[in-house]
Order: structure tokens, then sequence, then C-alpha cells
């Protein structure tokens, strides 16, 4: 028996939604579309790896979010990074906007050239500076969910 | 046989607050009513799931309890939902798969139902959001409880009791399939286990044994042989207080699994075999393990994790290169640090949850 709020997503998919207009779906085929960067960064076992993917204030920008930099209020916004094994990871949308935290945390879906690997894929966080511990460098990532700060 | 209405107004010291007992018969037991106020250590967290629609009440709890341990919500009246969750096993059976009515067996084991409160998604696929939901699931299941809400709901208007306590839960004595659930979900919220030896040596106060904190540092660290670091990395899926992070993850059980688990309901290849992380709490008196049952002891789940994962595209990335030797490709604990954590494994189980009376079957009280 399934639940109607069990939305399935399927693999290649990465779905935004949460205190926006209008729920977005992303597709493989628009992500291959978009402005691709390449950021290098080190794995818990200290191997080094070229990341490649897209900037997630583009990924957020494609959906109508608007940054920080440009829009005060959503500088008490935050997003979740849901996996499609169910980890969550928090980050705040003024971190997200390399024009306040002079990086670019990116969603990548190559490493070293390759496509991730089946268990991590189809896409991962990535965040530059972020080695030393990295429960936040969630892979398989399946949603983006704004939500807005205001008191309970 | 006389009946009256008594109303008793009483002020508790300090909270100013008023109970109102209603005695229908002078046979019945008054029912207390008001809300109910959860209680659990601050290290817990606050990421606990209540709808807004079905708050938790005293009288919804002591109503949901009777459900609960109502065996005439089966087809055959011999099964309730504690028939298969028995408080003495932290409401597990002891059993890989539970037997219903008619002794058909579930497909997969049954699960503890402590904390649930600070679950989200319910089965071991996670396929229901929320308690209400679920609690149908093995009522109407033919291989469980084997009985429509819409035949359950009639059996129990026709009792009196029943009919009182709905009248008392939900202000008239309509009996339907939303108002048996939501009782059941309030009941099974307050299945709060937090006093086991390991919460009181988190709160102060519990001096633990050389083995049992060898076995508690051996499962939250990740093994790093450059360093000397020993460990088991078990807190990665099974860390924080509550001894689980909600994930699905294939654990390396099989490389081809006979149960695609997740991947039924998403179809998708990421998904194969994987299952919920379940709470580690109690786990000594929870077996067999995993969701068929396969282990019968801790010591063969230890031995899984340390020298049989499975490999396969789907596996945890977390159970992958993981070693206290290196270049190791299997974890590489010592004998004696199997015993340590299932020492530390002992420390969780929490002896008053499963004596605790307001849990206990109200027909045997």
């Amino acid at each position: 028996m399934q639940s109607p709020a069990h939305a399935q997503t399927p693999a290649g998919q990465v779905t935004i939604e949460g205190d926006i207009p209008k729920t977005v779906v992303l597709t493989a085929e628009q992500f291959k579309a978009m402005n691709r960067i390449t950021i290098h960064s080190t794995d818990m076992a200290g191997k080094t790896h070229d990341y490649s993917g897209i900037a997630v204030t583009d990924i957020l920008k494609s959906a109508g979010i608007i940054q920080p930099a440009f829009n005060r209020d959503n500088l008490n916004k935050y997003v979740i990074v849901r996996s499609s094994d169910n980890y969550e990871v928090l980050f705040s949308m003024s971190e997200l906007d390399s024009a306040f935290s002079g990086r670019t945390i990116i969603l990548a879906d190559m490493a070293d050239g390759q496509p991730l690997p089946l268990a991590k894929g189809p896409y991962k966080i990535v965040i530059p500076g972020e080695e030393k511990r990295q429960a936040r460098s969630i892979w398989s990532v399946t949603h983006f969910v704004i939500r807005n700060s205001k008191d309970q | 046989m006389a009946r009256f209405s008594k109303i008793v107004w009483v002020r508790l010291t300090g909270i100013g607050a008023v109970i109102i007992l209603i005695s229908a018969t002078q046979s019945d037991p008054p029912v207390a009513s008001g809300p109910y106020s959860l209680s659990y250590p601050e290290y817990f967290g606050n990421r606990t799931y209540m709808p807004a629609d079905n708050p938790i009440t005293k009288q919804g709890v002591y109503l949901g309890r009777m459900l609960f341990y109502e065996t005439k919500l089966s087809s055959t009246n011999t099964i309730s939902c504690a028939s298969c969750h028995r408080q003495s096993l932290a409401f597990t059976d002891g059993k890989a798969f539970s037997e219903g009515v008619n002794g058909q067996k579930a497909d997969r084991s049954s699960m503890s139902l402590a904390n649930l409160l600070w679950v989200k998604n319910f089965f071991w696929d996670g396929r229901v959001k929320g308690l209400e939901e679920q609690a149908e699931v093995p009522m109407i299941n033919p291989h469980e409880m084997n009985q429509s809400l819409l035949v359950s709901a009639a059996k129990l208007s026709r009792l009196k009791k029943y009919r009182r306590l709905f009248e008392l839960v939900y202000g008239n004595d309509s009996i339907t399939a939303g108002r048996i659930v939501r009782a059941i979900a309030q009941f099974e919220r307050t299945l709060i286990s937090s006093n086991a030896p390991y919460d009181q040596y988190l709160r102060g106060g519990y001096q633990a044994t050389t083995s049992e904190m060898n076995g508690m540092n051996l499962f939250m660290r990740i093994p790093d042989s450059r360093n000397n670091v020993r460990g088991a990395s078990c807190g990665r899926c099974h860390g924080t207080p509550k001894m689980f992070i909600e994930l699905f993850h294939n654990n390396g059980l099989d490389s081809i699994p006979a149960d695609a688990g997740r991947q039924k309901l998403t179809g998708n290849a990421i998904d194969a075999g994987r299952f919920r992380v379940p709470t580690l709490r109690n786990i000594a008196l929870t077996a067999p393990y995993m969701h068929d049952g396969r282990f019968a002891t801790l010591e063969e789940v230890v031995d899984h994790y340390n020298e049989h994962i499975a490999a396969s595209p789907s596996l945890s990335p977390l159970l992958q290169n993981v070693s206290n030797d290196a270049e190791g490709k299997t974890l590489g604990l010592t004998v004696n640090e199997k015993k340590d954590l299932v020492s530390f494994l002992h420390m969780l189980t929490d002896s008053s949850f499963i004596a605790d009376k307001r849990f206990s079957d109200p027909n045997k009280n």
C-alpha cells in the first residue's frame, strides 16, 4: 500500500520544491544543457578528484529562486537537500551564494571524467573547502526543498 | 446496576492542573482525560512526527492501548497488534516471519515499536508515512489480521465499552476506520524507550565496564589504520542516541537480493536490496535480525558486518573500503573486539520499557 505523499523520483531527475511558486523537476537532459564547472576536492581517503557539474545556485535559479545577494528576504531561507536513501542535509541560502561565501557548491554528475558510481549517483553535492568532514557532501541527490525560517 | 456520572476536581500541587474523572458505572475504572505529556531526553531531539489533526490525549492513548491489545480486530478474533508486537520483546515477537490468522506468514519480520515518534517512513521499505496510515495495513492484510476496518468498526460498535470510549475521545460514539487508527497511533507514540544503561551513561551515573566502553568506541569510530584508530563504523547508520539514522541502505546481505526492498516501490536500480535502518535500542531482545530474520544472534550480525558483506552495485558506500587493516578488504575486528561490541549492544536494553504498565495489556492488569 503506497502513500500518496510518497512521490517516486525516476533516476536522473531532481525535484525542486517547497517555499517557491511551483515545484520544478530538472531532467537529466536539462542538467546536461546547463553551464558546467569543474572543481577539485579530496575525498575522506585522501584522494583528489575533479568533480564536474552545475552550481547549486544555477539549479535553484532555474526554479525561479533569487539569491540573497539580490533579494535580502532570501537570507533567511534554507535548503534541505535529500538523497534517494532519505539522508537530508541543510544549507543556508546564503552559503550557497558565492557572493557571500566565496565558494561555489556544485551538484556533480561526473568524477574524473566518469559518471558517478550507481550507489552515489547520479548526482552528489561537492563543497569546496569542506573536506575534513564530509557529512554534508550528500550523494544520490533527488530533492532540493526550500524552506523559510520564520518564527513558529 | 446503578449508573451515575461523577465529576471530581483535583488540583495538583505546583501544576494547578485539573483532571476530570468520568465514571459511567460503579464497576468501570475512570479514564483520565486531557493532554498527554510526552517525556523524552533532550538528546533525542525534537524532530518528531505528529500530525496536527491527531494530538495525543490521555483518553486517546487509553483507547489506543485497548485497541492495540484487541483481538476482535482480526477475522478469527485471535490476533491483535500485540500478538506480533509483544512488550516483553520490545514489541517484536521473536520470529523471522510472524504468522497471521490461519497460520499464514508475513513476508518480512515484525519491527520493534520503540521510539516511533522519531520515524517518518514506516515498514522495512518505508512505503508509508505516518503511524495512522501504517496501522491499517496489518489489520487488513490477509496474511496478518485479515479484517477490513469497516468490519472492525462494526464489531467494536456492538460493545458498550468501546462506544463510551470513542465518545470520550472523539465527542460522539461513531466508530470509524479513521478514529480507530488515530487512537492506535496515539498510543504508539507514547512507546518511548530511553532508560537503558546507555541512557544512564549519557546522563552520567553509569559505570561502564572496560568491555562496554571499548565496544562503544568501536561502534562510534570509523577505523583509520594510518592513525591506529580501531573502529567498526556502526554509528554511520546506527548513530545518535536514538541508535538509528533514518536511511534506506543495502547492508550487503546478498549480492542479488531475494527481497528487492525499496526497489519494489521506486523501480530504481540504486534501491535494490535497500531497507530502512531500524533502531538498535533493545536489540538484545529483538532477535532474529534483518528484514527476513536470517541472523539468530548478535554474534552472527557482527560476523556479517565484519567479514560477510556481499558486494553489489547498490551496496551502501558506507560499508565499502572500511577496514582496520591497511588495504584490508573486510572490517578486520579481533575476536575480543567483536565481544566488546556485543557488550555495548547489551547496554541498549531498557528493562523498564518492557515492564512499563502504561504499555501493557489492559486485560491483564
